[in-house]
């Protein structure tokens, strides 16, 4: 009997302590849970599961792999965000919640196409904070991501030392790339690249408006246009013409 | 007391004209940054906005997940980027001609007149009514930054780079931090050719 006190004595206080530690992360940063409620009633829209994330989640508030603390994604997929103004009322809600604590990084929006992206940042002490936001006619997400950025770069950096961590978790498959280049980290690294990657990946094959005609060897009357694909994944945005 | 009141500002006065000058540089270095604000109002009328903005702290940030090793291209940018101050992009695209005017942009040459900055290449086309216009802002050789202006009927496009800028090296950042293609490479590539 003393000892099944005991044992839930033990359970109470873990209990504690986890929602000790759960408390100030809810308590900060409204922006996320803002943004996807008002996805959610003005278009009616429903999240698409994601299976293990809260478990992730979970084990992120003790264990800080390649520096990530905190990774909060909401996924829209196959939903209607055609509505009449839907565009105008998304813009004006995304800059009320977030301009006031955070950086805007990068914003891209074609109300021709009707897409909107938006990638803010915020510092948090010693850490980062991403906030992706992105929506078009058919999907939304909405992406937070809180990271030590210098232990996230070194671990891009150096991938074997990820490749080495799962090693010693046990997943040894890891090691079975024999090309550096197709690591997870490297595949992270290049994901990464592509989370910043704004224009469509249609953009590299298409035609970009050149600047060309600044040539100093350009004629008055001139004007040029030129094909960009560079191999470069972090931030480029180049724009699409369609 | 009126003495003492009578020292202290002069003082005061005295510190203040031996760091004028250091304020000046100070603000002198400073100007390389456009005001972009002014443009925000374009927005509500563009169909398409494109708008980077890429402090000193963001692009130090951006630069550690470049790696040397990776590819050479990466290595390039990496070094490029290292001593900037900022990148920002502004580009807004319009459904119909004149739906920004010359006055939004004459706020940006204004700006641009001031000392430090001289043009390096203006292109005007009467035919397309397109005009592109590249500033430099030097002291001595250095260069302290860049600002791109290029306008179309239906399009306008804002580049301004802060800090120190390698002219030959300038390609390298095309098509990356929003910065579309401004045609240095194949400038490159055609005085190699000759």
């Amino acid at each position: 009997m003393r000892k099944t006190n005991k044992c839930l004595l033990n359970i109470t206080l873990v209990c504690l302590i986890l929602l000790a530690s759960l408390v100030p992360a809810l308590a900060k940063d409204k922006e996320f849970d803002e943004i996807v409620k008002f996805i959610e009633k003005t278009y009616h829209a429903k999240k698409t599961g994601i299976p293990m994330l809260g478990i992730a989640n979970f084990a992120l508030k003790f264990a800080h792999p390649a520096g990530v603390k905190n990774i909060k994604v909401a996924v829209f997929e196959d939903q209607n965000f055609t509505s009449v103004n839907s565009g105008t009322n998304f813009e004006l809600t995304i800059q009320k919640i977030v301009s006031q604590n955070w950086q805007p990084l990068i914003r891209v929006f074609s109300r021709k196409d009707k897409e909107w992206t938006y990638v803010y940042v915020k510092e948090e002490n010693k850490d980062t904070k991403l906030l992706v936001v992105t929506l078009d006619q058919h999907d939304a997400t909405v992406v937070e991501l809180k990271a030590n950025m210098d232990t996230l770069a070194s671990w891009v950096q150096n991938p074997d030392s990820f490749d080495k961590m799962l090693n010693d978790f046990g997943f040894s498959n890891r090691n079975k790339h024999k090309n550096k280049d197709d690591s997870f980290a490297d595949s992270f690294a290049d994901s990464f690249g592509e989370f910043f990657h704004i224009a469509d990946k249609e953009a590299n094959s298409n035609d970009n408006k050149s600047l060309a005609s600044t040539s100093t060897n350009a004629s008055a009357n001139s004007s040029s246009t030129s094909n960009t694909s560079s191999e470069l994944p972090i931030l480029k945005t180049s724009k699409n013409k369609h | 007391m009126k003495r003492k009141t009578f020292n202290m500002l002069r003082s005061l006065l005295l510190i203040y004209l031996l760091t004028l000058p250091f304020t000046s540089l100070v603000v002198y270095g400073q100007d390389a940054k456009l005001q972009l604000g002014k443009l925000n109002d374009l927005e509500s009328k563009a169909s398409e906005v494109v708008d980077v903005t890429l402090d000193g702290k963001t692009l130090q940030m951006a630069s550690k997940f470049l790696s040397k090793k990776r590819s050479a291209d990466e290595a390039k940018v990496k070094d490029l980027i290292n001593g900037l101050k900022g990148i920002y992009v502004k580009s807004y695209e319009f459904d119909k001609d004149g739906q920004y005017s010359l006055a939004d942009v004459e706020t940006l040459r204004t700006q641009l007149k001031s000392p430090g900055w001289q043009r390096l290449v203006g292109v005007h086309s009467k035919k397309d009514g397109e005009t592109a216009e590249v500033y430099i802002m030097t002291s001595g050789d250095n260069v302290l930054g860049l600002a791109i202006i290029a306008s179309e009927p239906k399009e306008l496009t804002i580049v301004n780079i802060v800090g120190p800028i390698d002219i030959d090296k300038l390609s390298d950042l095309e098509g990356n931090f929003g910065i579309p293609s401004l045609g240095f490479e194949k400038e490159k590539n055609q005085e190699r050719n000759k």
